[in-house]
């Protein structure tokens, strides 16, 4: 009895097939970077799967493209004609038509050449969509057409005299930092070595001039290809009120620990507490003085007038 | 010869005691707070806390790209050798990973077999919580070379969304601007308005089009 009045409760609330709200106009491709070791001369198959969320069938297109360190040190760019590494891959198809919710699989085949240099090599799937098409406008307008596209990054370190050199650079923090500041802490890493640099963990370390409480900042985990760079940032939350401090960054690079300290940085308090130490300063001195007067004032009272050696009786 | 000897010593009062609170509160302060024992107190957010979520989430980068359409991209009639005119809208793209790298990133990119030409301009871009410096400004001048632009092509041109694979003929490296998401799993979303003009020599009467790509990628 109770099961079937449970049953017809979930059948009351539970929306009926195909009677779906709000759609998002989604394309997804999966998985975002695929980090793998292969050697020369051989083969590498990997699969991405490319999902039409949206609620319209149409023809996707799917390409491989090279690709690069960002010029702004903001991670991986693609190179619309790289055909470098991306010449090594074969994708089975390079358009086809999908439905809504369809989960297509790519099986990928990469053929690494047997003269490849170790190191890593960085190719991107990329699966694309043409949002807003050309149709038939014959009647003399102009059009952006606009393609929407997902990548899939595919990291291919080829083995053999493998390099790894990172070096930590630009470093910069606000000196002087009043209350109210958005401080910041900012590093870029420079990956000099043949393969991909992977920073599994960054920190910034406040050190306090008792040289043993540390503050830790956590920064995103990153990757940068060889030869690129990387921008890191973190914002320094939940900062002391006033004192001076030594940070230093911190990264674990593929094992490896980097470390490099920042200039001096010097809290300066809030308001209320600069009148603070200003009543902490001036109250006791003002109490002295007063003590003084009134001792003074004590002394003036008892003088003995008939005494002639006092000479504020002359 | 005065003596005071006398004189009654002045009693302590609470306020004698008193006087030295500040400096006992900032001697602490200036202890404890380089310690980080005060820290609530500068007032500043905090980002503690976490959630442990357990399952199976596919990895993937998303781009949305509902609130970009035909209508907002669609341009007047171009008069050969007016100012350039702007599309009526603009085309917003929203982009995340829940990747657990740093985000995903936005690329915008003309088409690079479309030629040297300007045509099309790239006069509003704007992403959240990101800054876009690599677009022609709204003052429409188009600028020979610059970056985030692009020439008009016949629409019998341009039918397919793969670019061209012909050597491109400058540097589209050069002509990228990048958005990106604040982190892990946030969405970005970034707008942009285009403007184009004809050139009354080079662009005959018909119709014509100029190809944009968004890329989404993790970072």
């Amino acid at each position: 009895m109770i099961a079937t009045l449970v049953g017809a409760i979930c059948l009351l609330t539970t929306p009926a097939f195909g009677a779906t709200d709000e759609r998002s106009e989604v394309l997804s491709i999966s998985p975002p970077r695929l980090i793998s070791a292969v050697d020369a001369g051989t083969e590498y198959r990997t699969t991405v799967i490319f999902r039409n969320l949206t609620d319209e069938t149409f023809t996707a297109y799917f390409d491989a493209r090279d690709l690069v360190p960002a010029e702004d040190g903001v991670g991986f760019a693609t190179l619309a004609n790289g055909r470098t590494v991306a010449g090594w891959a074969r994708l089975p198809f390079r358009s086809q038509l999908v439905r809504p919710d369809q989960r297509l699989e790519l099986p990928i085949r990469i053929r690494i050449p047997a003269d490849t240099p170790p190191g890593s090599h960085a190719l991107g799937i990329v699966a694309s969509r043409v949002i807003a098409e050309p149709g038939s406008n014959t009647d003399g307008e102009a059009r952006v057409t606009v393609s929407a596209s997902v990548v899939s990054q595919l990291v291919l370190t080829v083995s053999g005299g493998a390099r790894y050199d990172v070096a930590v650079g630009k470093l910069r923090a606000p000196r002087l930092v009043w209350p109210g500041d958005d401080v910041r802490f900012r590093a870029t890493v420079h990956n000099r070595g043949n393969v991909l640099a992977r920073i599994t963990q960054a920190r910034v370390g406040v050190g306090a001039f008792t040289g043993q409480a540390e503050r830790q900042l956590q920064i995103q985990d990153v990757d940068v290809l060889p030869a690129g760079k990387r921008r890191l940032e973190t914002r320094w939350q939940e900062r002391p009120l006033l004192g001076w401090f030594r940070p230093s960054v911190f990264l674990n690079v593929d094992g490896k620990q980097v470390r490099k300290e920042y200039p001096t940085v010097y809290v300066l308090p809030p308001w209320w507490l600069m009148a603070l130490i200003a009543a902490a300063l001036l109250l006791p001195v003002w109490g002295r003085v007063r003590r003084q007067r009134r001792f003074r004032r004590a002394v003036e009272e008892h003088a003995d007038p008939s005494d002639p050696s006092d000479p504020d009786q002359s | 010869m005065h003596t005071i000897s006398s004189t009654p010593r002045p009693q302590r009062t609470p306020w004698h005691y008193a006087q030295w609170i500040p400096l006992v509160v900032v001697l602490a302060l200036a202890m404890g707070s380089p310690l980080g024992l005060f820290s609530s107190l500068a007032g500043a957010a905090s980002d503690s806390g976490s959630v442990q979520i357990n399952g199976d989430v596919d990895k993937d980068v998303q781009l949305d790209g509902s609130a970009c359409n035909a209508a907002d991209l669609t341009l007047p009639s171009l008069t050969a050798g007016d100012p350039m005119v702007p599309t009526p809208s603009d085309c917003a793209i929203t982009y995340s990973t829940n990747n657990s790298t740093a985000g995903a990133s936005l690329t915008v990119q003309e088409d690079p077999a479309g030629g040297a030409g300007d045509a099309m301009k790239c006069i509003a871009g704007g992403c959240a919580g990101d800054s876009l410096t690599d677009y022609a400004g709204a003052d429409y001048t188009v600028q020979t070379g610059s970056n985030f632009g692009a020439a008009l092509t016949s629409v019998s041109g341009a039918a397919a969304a793969l670019w061209s694979l012909s050597p491109q003929t400058y540097a589209v490296a050069g002509g990228i601007s990048a958005c990106t998401t604040a982190g892990t799993t946030a969405a970005g979303t970034c707008s942009f308005r285009f403007a184009a003009s004809a050139d009354p020599i080079a662009d005959q009467p018909g119709a014509y089009q100029a190809l944009v790509q968004f890329t989404a990628q993790a970072i």
